[in-house]
């Protein structure tokens, strides 16, 4: 499988996924805090600031109103899957054709893992909102992992 | 497939990194085709057989599971 950006657009890719991950967590963080004090369940749940209030006084105060934390997970979300996509489809610093081989056999195998997790979340977790860009951003994930392991371990010298 | 690479390597006493730059591919590459883990393409199998100054069939090895 051949690719289409030159080898610095991989640096790019990691500048942009790293920018998402910090945008994520300033759009996620009342959630976050949320589930640090409160515990995972009760987190999950999305209760409303009014109800965490109730128990937890000021302390639990959201930052944001889920109006206000969408243009950062959307930003996060956008600029992750660009980052993603600039890192894997960015070509080595040697390219040759067994590096478009292992590309081409990593891309199937996440597509695969993604298939694999997404059902098993829709079966066993169907509260998760799991679903459209979230998939991709998914695949593109799994794809990043299985290339590194096929690239250094498997087909590799490591 | 078996192949001999390592031998005619040594033969022609030039490390994989130099054969890699002789063949315009990188390291990982010929370790990969060396260990067996990596098929290359007809053409990169007829650059090593010429560089080497043998033939294909001397250098790649079919094995009965092939």
């Amino acid at each position: 499988m051949k690719t289409y950006f030159p080898y610095y657009f991989k640096r790019i890719g990691i500048l942009f996924v790293f920018v998402a991950f910090i945008l994520s967590f300033i759009g996620n963080i009342d959630d976050c805090r949320r589930g640090f004090y409160e515990g995972w369940n009760d987190a999950r749940k999305g209760i409303e600031y009014e109800e965490v209030q109730e128990t937890q006084g000021d302390f639990l105060k959201p930052y944001f109103t889920k109006e206000e934390a969408k243009p950062w997970i959307t930003g996060s979300l956008v600029l992750s899957i660009l980052g993603f996509t600039l890192y894997l489809f960015s070509k080595e610093k040697i390219e040759d054709e067994f590096y478009q081989q292992i590309r081409s056999k990593s891309l199937i195998q996440a597509l695969f893992v993604t298939w694999i997790f997404t059902g098993l979340v829709y079966w066993l977790g169907p509260e998760y909102d799991l679903d459209g860009f979230y998939i991709l951003q998914l695949h593109l994930l799994f794809f990043t992992l299985v290339y590194a392991y096929n690239r250094k371990w498997k087909f590799g010298t490591e | 497939m078996k192949n001999t690479i390592k031998v005619e390597r040594a033969k022609k006493d030039i490390t994989q990194a130099g054969l890699a730059e002789q063949l315009g591919v990188s390291r990982q590459t010929i370790n990969a085709i060396e260990k067996g883990k990596f098929v290359p393409s007809t053409a990169l199998a007829l650059k090593m057989a010429r560089f080497f100054e043998c033939k294909v069939e001397d250098i790649f090895l079919l094995e009965e599971e092939d």
